[in-house]
């Protein structure tokens, strides 16, 4: 049987690379970032003329690096064509040792994080007030503000409510019909 | 002599310019009025509400896209919509989507035709084609039986609890799936590496009674590394809905032990006398009350390496028993098929590489008839790559399979492989507001020598962002089978001997269609789809009279499987509308219509045969939450009237319009839903010729998948 060395090799792979999952396509996952943002009240962007969307990353984490190159072009295309209202984005990259010192209104926190990273991440990010956004499921409880999922083939939006009112942050009643919301 | 216009229309290749006509027109009319002051929009222009309604599906390119955005006439059916719905099984769920023709046999047993064309199998000795013209996968693993040809979809290992969703093309699509995507391509993907939110859980149980029953269960677990994994099993027992068995002799249904055989040459006026029965009674119909005895598990590990990358392995085993139209045994219809399997998939995909390498060993056999009897062992492997030049993808693709069958039918171990080199192409223009779908495959058999190409052109004009137009032109074939190439099986009936020999020189059934379709999404809520396609198919094959001799003074007849030019041509259509009105109300009506024509010797018409598919054929489902924890849900599914041959095309049963209703009540409760189903309303008669009366029937159940 030609398979089973194929299946040892499969195997071997599987326990030496860590673990990461994502469904939603990207373009799609830009578009809804662009789209939350209008149903954000508290604070309000709609005076503003500039969006500065921050893309997470671990450079540490060959994974995380994985994922910023598929999604920083596809970001970039697809936001930087994107308005709302009159509000322009930008987008760019940044890393944990950046993120303290970065003037952004928003982040996507990408794959490659621990739990333990993720948590320090997140006291941060609390701390800024920020807008974050991720499409990574393991994610969604660990205290990520918006999340992105495909569920029977259709794309669902999870709010954490909590986080969202521990950084102050407050979103039009109609978000709040069509989001899944966990605490 | 000068060549009338009329003449020149006959000719064959003329017959590709009057579909690329057909094929044109509509596009410049579009492009005439999109120059006319049409706004370009995209994605990004919908509202989020709209936007959380777009569905993704990825059989037509491999990768997930809007289907509003697909190049072919593709549906999909989600696990809810099964659940909603009450189906038992696959092939039932599968009467949910348009363009697709199923009739039940015995109580969970069926016949699956995707837009018809179910008697294309001129075989005069396996007249009952099984799904042939059908290519159905199980996360793209091919679940193809070789033997005779077909898809048997009780042995299906996967229950309904493992599955997510069902994808289905209708049309040919050779150039990407291989052969056998004749008439369509069905893939059942299953709930694998569904992840961290997945419920660790799941049990469905529905009850008619204590011997006829479903029963699934699914246990799903992340490891702290990230890999998942899952075991499922399912169960299946159903009872007949009466005892009898049509007689090709009496016509007319008798009991199972009073059956008399064809081969006999029986005194019509002397049919008590026992030496005209089916011999080996008791071995050909060792539980004559029941239609389906089905056991499945599977045992899934998948590891998501990155948010594209992952491997996974799936084994499984299945042991069916069931009683459907399938083998001519010269007496009745309905024949036992037993089988026993177990499978292996192994898949991987890392960056633009993917790799799929899967197993099938088992056991099948018509229960009674030693020469229906084989082991099979079915290797497939299939590597590819894909690239990115510009706005240009390119995958090519190898693939090769090995079928090795053994068995007294086909006179021992049989073996047909095929290698195939394929090519995907896809394009964008106009900032994606045109898209070019390109494949080209090239398959060589082992038997019949040469290649055999297949390809796909398909075009996709997004009008605006809520009015798509796509067309596709295709080409596919299905694949070589043990009994036509290899059959050796001689028949000693009293009075003579025949022999069928195979033939390893047969052409390969091949379709040309074009195909054109309309998206329309006029909101959110409500969108419909309606094509049209006109096919050809031919270089098909039958049994032939050979030649006779006489052995030791008794005739000797000799029959091979010899290429014919027969030929059969189908125009239809299939239209949708689905209506969804916020979590409350979804409402999906849908029908198929075709007009099949069958000429012999390429271009006289065929007027002694009927055509089996009925022109019109669909149903609608609707399905409405009037509070929280309350669901109806009602369906029904209608065909129009057709005429089905029996055995020896000699005789034919008019089966008149078909309407039949599902209705299935569920309550919710925190942790489980109870149901009430009423299954088949409104029906007492057959759906498939010669077979069963199929008839209404209640049931209750319990599932922990509640209504969300």
């Amino acid at each position: 049987m030609i398979f089973l060395p194929l299946i040892k090799i499969c195997l071997a792979l599987c326990l030496s690379f860590p673990p990461l999952m994502a469904i939603v396509p990207t373009e799609f996952q830009a578009i809804f970032f662009a789209k939350v943002i209008k149903y954000v009240r508290s604070p309000d962007f709609s005076g503003s003329k500039k969006f500065s969307l921050g893309l997470l990353y671990d450079p540490s984490s060959p994974d995380s690096k994985l994922h910023l190159a598929e999604l920083f072009g596809e970001f970039k295309k697809t936001l930087e064509q994107q308005k709302s209202g009159s509000l322009e984005f930008s987008v760019v990259e940044v890393t944990v040792s950046n993120l303290a010192t970065s003037h952004l209104d928003g982040l996507y926190l990408c794959k490659g994080f621990s739990p333990q990273k993720l948590a320090e991440l997140l006291k941060i990010i609390r701390s800024k007030k920020l807008l974050n956004f991720t499409a990574e499921e393991s994610y969604f409880n660990s205290g990520v503000m918006l999340g992105v999922k495909l569920t029977e083939g259709k794309t669902q939006i999870i709010l954490n409510k909590s986080q969202s009112d521990a950084s102050g942050i407050e979103f039009d009643s109609r978000f709040l019909q069509v989001a899944e919301i966990i605490k | 002599m000068m060549p009338t216009f009329k003449s020149i229309l006959r000719q064959r290749k003329f017959w590709l310019f009057q579909r690329l006509c057909v094929t044109i027109t509509p596009w410049l009319s579009f492009l005439i009025l999109a120059d006319a002051g049409f706004s370009q929009q995209n994605y990004g222009d919908l509202d989020l509400e709209d936007l959380l309604k777009i569905e993704i599906v990825e059989l037509v390119t491999k990768k997930a896209e809007p289907l509003m955005d697909s190049s072919l006439s593709v549906s999909v059916l989600h696990s809810s919509d099964i659940q909603r719905s009450g189906a038992q099984s696959i092939p039932e769920a599968l009467r949910l989507i348009p363009g697709v023709l199923v009739r039940e046999q015995s109580n969970g047993a069926y016949d699956v035709n995707i837009m018809g064309l179910d008697d294309i199998s001129t075989n005069k000795l396996l007249p009952f084609p099984s799904s042939s013209t059908i290519l159905v996968m199980i996360d793209y693993r091919v679940v193809y039986n070789y033997f005779s040809g077909g898809t048997f979809w009780e042995t299906l290992p996967v229950g309904l609890l493992d599955i997510e969703r069902i994808e289905l093309i209708r049309g040919p699509f050779s150039a990407l799936y291989g052969p056998n995507a004749v008439t369509g391509v069905v893939n059942i993907v299953t709930r694998q590496g569904s992840g961290t939110t997945a419920p660790p859980y799941r049990y469905r149980a529905d009850f008619k009674s204590k011997s006829d029953y479903l029963a699934e269960a699914r246990f799903h677990h992340v490891f702290a590394n990230g890999l998942q994994s899952s075991l499922s099993f399912n169960g299946n027992h159903r009872k007949r809905f009466e005892s009898g068995y049509w007689d090709w002799v009496q016509n007319q249904k008798i009991p199972y032990d009073r059956l008399t055989t064809t081969l006999s040459q029986p005194d019509i006026d002397n049919l008590d006398d026992e030496k005209y029965h089916l011999d080996n009674i008791n071995s050909r119909y060792p539980d004559p009350e029941t239609s389906l005895k089905k056991f499945g598990a599977n045992l899934n590990f998948h590891y998501p390496i990155t948010s594209r990358d992952f491997v996974s392995l799936t084994s499984s085993v299945q042991t069916s028993f069931v009683q459907r139209v399938g083998v001519n045994n010269f007496a009745t219809p309905l024949t036992t098929n037993l089988s026993m399997t177990r499978s292996s998939d192994l898949r991987l995909k890392l960056g633009e590489s993917s790799l799929q390498a899967a197993t099938i060993i088992g056991e099948q056999e018509v229960g009674g008839m030693p020469e229906w009897k084989y082991k099979l062992n079915v290797n497939d492997l299939v590597v590819n790559h894909q690239f990115h030049l510009g706005t240009t993808s390119l995958r090519p693709e190898i693939s090769g399979r090995q079928a090795i069958y053994n068995g007294e039918f086909i006179g021992g171990k049989r073996e047909l492989n095929t290698l195939a080199f394929s090519v995907f192409s896809e394009r964008n223009f106009l900032q994606d507001t045109l898209r070019l779908l390109l494949a080209g495959r090239l398959d060589s058999y082992s038997s019949p020598k040469g290649l055999y190409p297949s390809y796909q052109l398909s075009l996709r004009y997004r009008l605006n962002i809520k009015n798509i137009l796509y067309t596709s032109l295709a080409r596919a074939n299905r694949a070589p089978f043990m009994v036509d190439n290899f059959l050796k099986y001689t028949i000693e009936a009293p009075n003579s001997t025949i022999k069928y020999i195979g033939n390893q020189e047969l052409n390969l059934m091949t379709i040309d269609s074009v195909n054109i379709g309309y998206r329309y999404k006029m909101s959110g809520s409500l969108s419909s789809d309606v094509n049209i396609y006109n096919s050809r198919i031919y270089q098909l094959s039958d049994l032939s009279y050979v030649e006779s001799d006489v052995i030791d003074n008794k005739p000797v007849v000799t029959w091979q499987y010899r290429n014919t030019d027969d030929r059969q041509t189908q125009v239809g259509s299939s239209f949708s509308v689905l209506y969804e009105w916020t979590n409350t109300l979804k409402i999906n009506p849908y029908l198929a219509w075709q007009k099949t024509t069958r000429f012999k010797n390429s271009k006289d018409l065929d007027t002694n045969q009927k055509i089996s598919t009925p022109s019109l054929f669909g149903g609608m489902s609707a399905n409405y939450r009037p509070l929280e924890r309350l669901n109806l849900s009602l369906n029904s599914y209608f065909m129009s009237k057709q005429s089905m041959p029996n055995y020896n095309q000699t005789m034919y049963q008019d089966l008149g319009n078909y309407l039949l209703t599902n209705a299935r009540l569920a309550y919710s409760f925190e942790t489980l839903e109870l149901f009430f189903s009423a299954r088949n309303l409104g029906t007492n008669r057959e759906q498939y010729a010669f077979a069963d009366t199929v008839k209404p029937f209640f049931l209750i159940g319990i599932s922990s998948d509640k209504l969300n």
